[in-house]
């Protein structure tokens, strides 16, 4: 099956230039979705078969001086858990769409509301009262077609975060409040899951990637039973661009867990004061691990 | 006693610096927190609005004992998704 895609694609691979002036052998869109329909493959495989070739589909051209067809190639073969598609969420989700991540599993079991419309990038006029997984599933088709999707309308629990995030290399937190934040790491420590930790509040927001066996947020709150549900949020509000801006670094710590790349924000709680232009960070001791 | 203190954003403009070298008499962070009320009029009123660390280990027992030398960052609590 494999070598046949691949044949296919050799044949309607053409050669294309680079911003850089190299020649590559690329695939248009068209391409990948006639092979897709006549190999009866998912695009994504055809992606992948193409990777694997050293065929660079057009839509990932400009990300490949930067992490390589390889890289590329193990983007396209992950499954990351984005779990709250709100504000952070969703532009963690278009960001992780077209950077070419293989697999989405979005987790949120709310609807939109006209409050969201100032920062949520997935909610329009026309979604107020809807479901954030559904607009999530209809903006990742409309971006990348390319990316399997699996939305799950659900509460996160200690009953289903295991069931929920099992078999995912990486898990995004996204949530809104912190008991539940720490419920999900727990799970990801059990799994052995890699977690990258978000939260925002007026033009304040923070990142921190915690491996498995890191304290991680434990450290801020402890294991949970004296954690606050909320924060200064709910004085400061959650103004239109933190979450951008906290979303953008949270999917750069993706692809640096992804790929193996050096530098992810651990051990170390990273603030941003959009409004101070202050980037600082306070250190979070890591000897005690579990 | 001679503690490191680290602060950000709105915190940070309450004592003017984003890290101070503080010295106090007494032992442990509630000595410490009587010093910061008194030189700073700073009160950590509740967990949500601020979360002590200690050398970079979340404290909510301010009888902790401080060495010379101690990191101790107070920073706001976020939560939003």
């Amino acid at each position: 099956m494999k070598n046949d895609l691949i044949r296919k694609l050799e044949a309607l691979a053409e050669s294309y230039k680079a911003p850089s002036g190299d020649e590559y052998r690329g695939i248009s869109l068209k391409v990948v979705e006639a092979v897709s329909a006549e190999a009866g493959a998912s695009r994504r495989d055809v992606e992948i078969a193409a990777l694997e070739a050293g065929i660079i589909p057009l839509r990932y051209q400009r990300n490949i001086g930067s992490i390589g067809i390889e890289g590329q190639l193990k983007l396209r073969k992950a499954r990351v858990a984005v779990i709250g598609a709100g504000g952070l969420g969703g532009t963690l989700i278009e960001l992780l769409s077209r950077m070419g991540i293989g697999e989405l599993l979005v987790i949120d079991s709310d609807s939109f509301s006209e409050d969201n419309l100032n920062r949520q990038i997935l909610c329009t006029e026309q979604d107020i009262g809807r479901s954030k997984v559904e607009a999530a599933r209809r903006r990742i088709v409309s971006i990348n077609s390319a990316v399997d999707m699996d939305a799950r309308q659900v509460v996160v629990s200690g009953d289903n975060v295991d069931a929920l995030i099992k078999g995912c290399d990486l898990v995004i937190d996204a949530l809104d409040t912190i008991p539940v934040r720490l419920l999900v790491q727990e799970a990801a420590r059990r799994l052995r899951i890699p977690l990258i930790h978000g939260a925002i509040a007026g033009f304040l927001g923070e990142v921190m990637t915690i491996f498995p066996g890191d304290r991680g947020l434990e450290a801020l709150f402890g294991g949970g039973g004296n954690a606050p549900e909320k924060g200064i949020e709910v004085q400061v509000g959650t103004p239109t661009v933190t979450p951008m801006a906290i979303a953008a670094l949270q999917a750069m710590e993706a692809i640096k867990v992804l790929l193996g790349m050096m530098g992810p924000i651990r051990h170390r709680l990273l603030y941003l004061d959009l409004e101070q232009d202050v980037l600082s960070g306070v250190r979070i001791a890591n000897a005690d691990t579990k | 006693m001679r503690v490191i203190l680290q602060t950000v954003s709105d915190l940070e403009h309450h004592f003017g610096t984003r890290e101070v070298e503080i010295r106090f008499e007494g032992r442990c962070v509630s000595d410490l927190l009587a010093y910061l009320k008194e030189r700073y009029d700073f009160t950590l009123a509740t967990q949500e609005r601020g979360m002590l660390f200690v050398n970079g280990r979340g404290c909510v027992d301010f009888s902790l004992s401080l060495n010379d030398g101690d990191h101790v960052a107070i920073v706001p609590v976020l939560a939003a998704g």
